[in-house]
């Protein structure tokens, strides 16, 4: 799954559980930027958020770093900070109505209700923080059936755990002229952090399908065939990755990116002289670019980053929409660099559309709509 | 909806670390009610029923409430019953019988064949 359940401690504690991350150029505007964090997976309809939490977007600029295929990110930081309350005794209705806030990187805060669908409003600024149904669709029994026979497992017609599931999404829109500084191109990375003076990392993510897809399986890996990594990589700096454990991060990706090349049993991903895939360097810069000076697309995921490995200028927002299909993207990078057929998983949706309008994402599923 | 000047120091008067105990208890019933939903759809793996029943015990002993208890303990059955080859539902099982300290009855009734595994699922 995207980044559901990416480790025991997610698996503890779901409320700081980042299923996804989003960014895209707004579809009503394109002065606006739009960022999504979701988390708590399969949260049922009681779920609220943490108040001992800090949900957290990062921006920086970035730019393609010159004579490399990599991104070089800023210096300069944006951050959006949300916060909640706890819930005071549940309404007449008996859902507990939770009040957040929203830190700008000026410092001024926005207040506002959770899920009020007209959110909160600042200057250049609109959030949303509430239940929504969730936008990512994968055939996750499959997808670990790969791995453990070691073949394609995907069928014509998949099946999705998380049809008809909910999380907590995180919607901002911003005027990003007014708020940020640098870009057009920026990286977006969503963390959890604890709260207090000095905030400790709980989960950072910016890709789909890193921790699980790419690093989750230990089998392929050389160096550490035992270690559960996604626990170590939660808690790195997704701009600074300590050189402690970057070795091991690396090998495991370099291990498993070649796993999937190899499922078509031909090598569209050679690896180098020291035995790195090509996509390494790439993925280990763990954040979505998104050009904010292009205009909205539907599927526009990697292109930044396919047109840097190809010497060309990119042509797209990059980013990420709610509605694309990633999953099959990446399954087809990893396996055939693209120069085969599209390899899908046989799930091609969600239980419903996210909309183009704020906050984009689809209203929560009643307990009912995934059995019907 | 407001917008407010700078709060100095947002941050210094949330210095508690864990999640407040209204919130902790409506996420812990977020969580069952979300895997409770797949057990009532037949789609869930033995790992998802096997943590259904460790949430719904843990609830259990939060609020004191015998009734979940009980409940754990039936789906514990059901488990053992719908994957008697899987040794993650012999040891949600024990775990049911380990609340009410059922020990004689969890050692002569959790005898796991010889060839099953509890194989972790990602």
């Amino acid at each position: 799954m995207s980044d559901h359940i990416s480790g025991p401690r997610a698996v503890a504690d779901p409320v700081t559980d980042i299923t996804d991350v989003f960014a895209f150029p707004s579809p009503e505007s394109p002065r606006d930027l739009v960022l999504i964090m979701n988390v708590f997976p399969y949260a049922g309809p009681s779920a609220v958020f943490s108040d001992a939490v800090i949900y957290r977007l990062r921006i920086r600029p970035v730019s393609i770093a010159s004579g490399k295929r990599a991104f070089a990110a800023g210096a300069d930081e944006f951050t959006f900070d949300f916060t909640f309350d706890v819930p005071p005794d549940p309404d007449g209705g008996g859902h507990a109505v939770q009040q957040a806030r929203c830190m700008m990187p000026n410092g001024e805060t926005v207040s506002f209700r959770v899920n009020d669908e007209s959110g909160g409003i600042g200057k250049g600024l609109q959030v949303f923080a509430g239940q929504r149904s969730d936008p990512f669709f994968l055939d996750g029994p499959m997808a670990g059936q790969t791995i453990a026979t070691r073949q394609l497992a995907f069928k014509q017609v998949g099946s999705d755990r998380l049809y008809g599931k909910n999380v907590l999404g995180i919607v901002l829109r911003i005027e990003w002229a007014t708020f940020l500084q640098g870009g057009p191109m920026f990286a977006v990375v969503g963390e959890t952090l604890t709260s207090g003076k000095r905030p400790v990392r709980l989960e950072r993510v910016g890709r789909p399908e890193i921790k699980n897809i790419s690093l989750g399986a230990k089998i392929f890996d050389p160096v550490n065939r035992d270690l559960e990594i996604r626990e170590l990589y939660n808690t790195e700096d997704a701009f600074k990755v300590s050189e402690t454990y970057i070795g091991a991060y690396r090998a495991r990706l370099d291990a498993n990116l070649a796993f999937y090349d190899g499922l078509d049993a031909k090598t569209d991903w050679p690896l180098d002289e020291h035995g790195h895939h090509p996509l390494t360097e790439l993925l280990l810069a763990d954040f979505l670019v998104v050009d904010a000076s292009k205009p909205f697309a539907e599927t526009s995921y990697f292109e930044v980053e396919q047109a840097l490995l190809e010497d060309r200028a990119h042509s797209t927002c990059g980013g990420r929409w709610l509605n694309e299909d990633v999953v099959d993207f990446i399954l087809t990078l990893y396996i055939n660099a693209g120069n085969g057929p599209r390899i899908r998983d046989g799930v091609d949706g969600p239980i419903t559309w996210s909309s183009k309008t704020f906050p984009y994402m689809a209203p929560p599923n009643r307990p009912r709509d995934a059995s019907s | 909806v407001t917008a407010t000047a700078p709060i100095a120091g947002l941050y210094d008067s949330i210095e508690r670390r864990l999640t407040d105990g209204t919130i902790a208890v409506l996420n812990l019933q977020a969580q069952i009610d979300g895997l409770d939903r797949d057990v009532g759809l037949g789609n869930a793996t033995t790992e998802s029923r096997a943590g259904l029943i460790e949430l719904i015990t843990l609830r259990g002993l939060i609020l004191g409430r015998i009734a979940d208890y009980e409940r754990a303990a039936e789906l514990a059955e059901q488990l053992v019953r719908d994957s008697a080859t899987d040794g993650a539902a012999f040891i949600a099982r024990a775990q049911t019988h380990a609340v009410f300290h059922r020990f004689t009855e969890h050692w002569t009734t959790s005898i796991v064949p010889s060839d099953s595994r509890s194989t972790p699922k990602q």
